[in-house]
């Protein structure tokens, strides 16, 4: 068995093992997208000057997507007064980033709309994370604010990829790490050869992420062993016990390793995160239908 | 009742196995290394072993020697898993005699079409060679009677044209007429187009193609009709152009995996067109599509013919790699047959080094047997 988990590992040609893997199994033939249009947009966010007219040119395009995007923007979440018309008054009053959160977690939610009750779990620990890394960044200050949600929005896409490609494995495998209160990892690593982090990082360097960020999605289990971007991975191995611990860890048990050592929060830090995350979990989970 | 003896360290792998052996009614052993193995082979003395190639204590080659040391079960068959980065070793060991590899992770499908040739398919299964798509015949489904009149008008001179006003509609005409070509409208009441794709799939006619009708802009639903297994998308309001040329493309095989499938003394070939520097992005699902087609067909082996290919570059090798690695992963047996300039091209890459070359079909069908 190949130790995937060895982080001298080739990156390229691992992300090349995944992708093969992923589409012999596949019934489509395809790998999960993000609609052109968002990777188009984060790439055009990404941008030191970001060009609000282009980027909102960029968005339109896609009906679909501006309407959603125009939707979750009016709802009370997001506390406007009046109702924004167009997306540029979006752009405005998010700004950048959240926009670009928010295009992301509506093109993200078709990928979770499958028949597979685990999906829409897993969709809701994919929010619940989202926000209690935000809530960790926040508290702690480890890593900037705003920089949370969407990597821990697309910590599990690993999962979801698999659940698409052939659901059977996915049911064996979490059956048999209830069984033998192992880590889901593992088993994943024995019947693909690699796990869902790095089918995460994979796509989310196909869909042209930033390289720190595809590294906290390799890394969300074991943040010790990323070689760049510890802090960010950091947050989300913590975000993610905290979803667990609220009950919103996709119907599945906690991953084993009980806390990283790189980031330890004090009991009451850690308990206004977890407030905080419910409140804001509770607002959203609705909010991208 | 038949036995199973599943041979493999992960008990995932001897989950999903005994998950995939299911339909074949049979009582499954399991042992977790080959020294265990070759002691339930004795004992038990399986119809079938299918045995991993990595385990601890014992791995597979010196448990399969084992085995066939033993007068009881030196005749058992063999077919060998492994992992996508042992098919190597899995080459060397077949020449201890084994009936088939699979590639770890499989399918239901793939693991079917190698279990099949020694148990035989499941009684009650459906037989699996599936019924050819008629290519000159076009369905039709739109719960719009002006659309499919639309349609129907368009077409009238270049196909035979049926229509289905809806998904359950289109299940029972699909049936009836085996289109090649079948358009469906994603927006329907009752049953969408998502839904009436996977009931029109589900009757396993070959070589059909699935077009989707979508509003004009909506980015989303193109992409998830691409995911879903269309292979194109018109928008409405539908042009008549576009709708002619799809039963072009049809017509030459561009997008349909029978386009590239041809035959050589009963032996299915693969043919790859010349792409020249640019890259096989519309080639590779096709042929893995195609692929696919055959090992359900029940076929084990597939000459790949290169003899088109003016330009060995990168784009080649990778394309070649992966039908190799595709076909292999279908437990297809697999030959390349291409001009000496290029088979002596491929051999000097190291991706492509150990493939089986010949010049000519007729001798690529000699060595794949």
């Amino acid at each position: 068995m190949t130790d995937v988990t060895d982080a001298s590992l080739d990156q390229p040609a691992l992300r090349d093992r995944v992708r093969g893997t992923l589409l012999r199994l596949s019934h489509t033939g395809e790998l999960p997208a993000l609609p052109r249009v968002t990777t188009a947009a984060l790439a055009l966010a990404r941008k030191p000057d970001v060009d609000l007219d282009a980027l909102c040119d960029v968005i339109q395009a896609d009906v679909g997507v501006s309407a959603r995007l125009l939707r979750v923007a009016n709802s009370p979440v997001y506390g406007r007064r009046t109702p924004a018309r167009r997306l540029r008054d979006v752009l405005t009053t998010l700004g950048v980033t959240t926009t670009c959160d928010v295009l992301v977690a509506a093109s993200l939610r078709s990928l979770y709309q499958t028949r597979n009750p685990r999906a829409q779990l897993l969709w809701e620990h994919s929010l619940a994370v989202a926000l209690a890394a935000e809530e960790v960044a926040r508290i702690t200050g480890i890593v900037r604010r705003g920089t949370c949600f969407l990597p821990g929005l697309l910590h599990d896409v690993g999962r979801i990829a698999f659940m698409l490609t052939d659901p059977a494995p996915v049911d064996v495998i979490v059956a048999l790490a209830a069984d033998e209160h192992a880590a889901r990892t593992q088993f994943e690593d024995e019947w693909y050869g690699f796990d869902h982090a790095a089918v995460g990082s994979t796509l989310g360097h196909d869909w042209g992420l930033p390289p720190d960020v595809c590294e906290a999605l390799r890394w969300h289990h074991l943040p010790e062993m990323a070689p760049t971007g510890r802090e960010l991975a950091s947050v989300l191995h913590v975000a993610d016990r905290m979803a667990h611990g609220m009950g919103l860890g996709a119907g599945l048990e906690p991953p084993p390793v009980a806390e990283t050592p790189l980031l330890t929060l004090s009991s009451d830090d850690y308990a206004a995160c977890e407030e905080r995350t419910l409140t804001a979990f509770e607002a959203q989970k609705g909010l991208f239908r | 009742m038949k036995k199973v003896l599943t041979v493999d360290d992960s008990k995932v792998v001897r989950t999903m196995v005994t998950r995939a052996l299911a339909p074949y009614g049979c009582q499954i052993l399991e042992a977790a290394n080959g020294k265990e193995g070759v002691e339930v082979a004795q004992r038990e003395r399986p119809d079938l072993i299918l045995l991993d190639v990595t385990m601890p204590v014992m791995d597979g080659r010196e448990a399969l020697i084992e085995i066939r040391k033993s007068k009881d079960t030196q005749a058992t068959p063999v077919i060998m898993l492994t992992a996508e980065s042992g098919r190597d070793l899995v080459m060397e060991i077949a020449k201890l005699g084994v009936k088939g590899y699979i590639v770890k992770p499989f399918t239901a499908e793939t693991f079917a079409a190698e279990v099949d040739k020694v148990l035989g398919a499941p009684s009650g299964q459906p037989a699996a060679a599936a019924a050819k798509a008629n290519p000159k015949c076009v369905l039709v489904v739109d719960d719009s009677e002006r659309v499919l009149e639309m349609v129907k008008t368009t077409l009238a001179q270049a196909a035979e044209v049926v229509t289905a006003l809806s998904g359950t509609d289109a299940i029972a005409r699909y049936a009836e007429s085996k289109a090649g070509l079948v358009i469906v409208d994603l927006v329907m009441p009752d049953m969408d187009g998502f839904a009436t794709l996977a009931k029109l799939k589900a009757q396993a006619v070959s070589g059909s193609r699935f077009v989707a009708l979508s509003v004009r802009g909506d980015q989303d639903a193109k992409e998830k009709a691409q995911k879903a297994g269309f292979v194109a998308v018109v928008e409405k309001p539908i042009q008549a152009d576009v709708l002619l040329a799809l039963i072009q493309t049809g017509a030459d095989g561009e997008d349909g995996a029978d386009g590239f499938v041809s035959e050589e003394g009963g032996c299915p070939v693969l043919v790859v067109p010349d792409a020249q520097a640019k890259s096989f992005g519309r080639f590779l699902p096709a042929a893995q599509k195609a692929l696919r087609a055959l090992a359900e067909d029940g076929n084990d082996r597939v000459i790949v013919d290169l003899a088109a290919v003016t330009v060995v570059n990168t784009a080649l090798v990778k394309c070649v790699v992966e039908v190799m690695s595709q076909a292999m992963g279908m437990g297809l047996r697999t030959a390349v047959c291409a001009t000496s300039a290029t088979v002596s091209a491929l051999k000097d890459v190291a991706e492509t080094r150990d493939a089986v070359y010949a010049e000519s079909r007729q001798a690529a069908r000699a060595a794949v047997g």
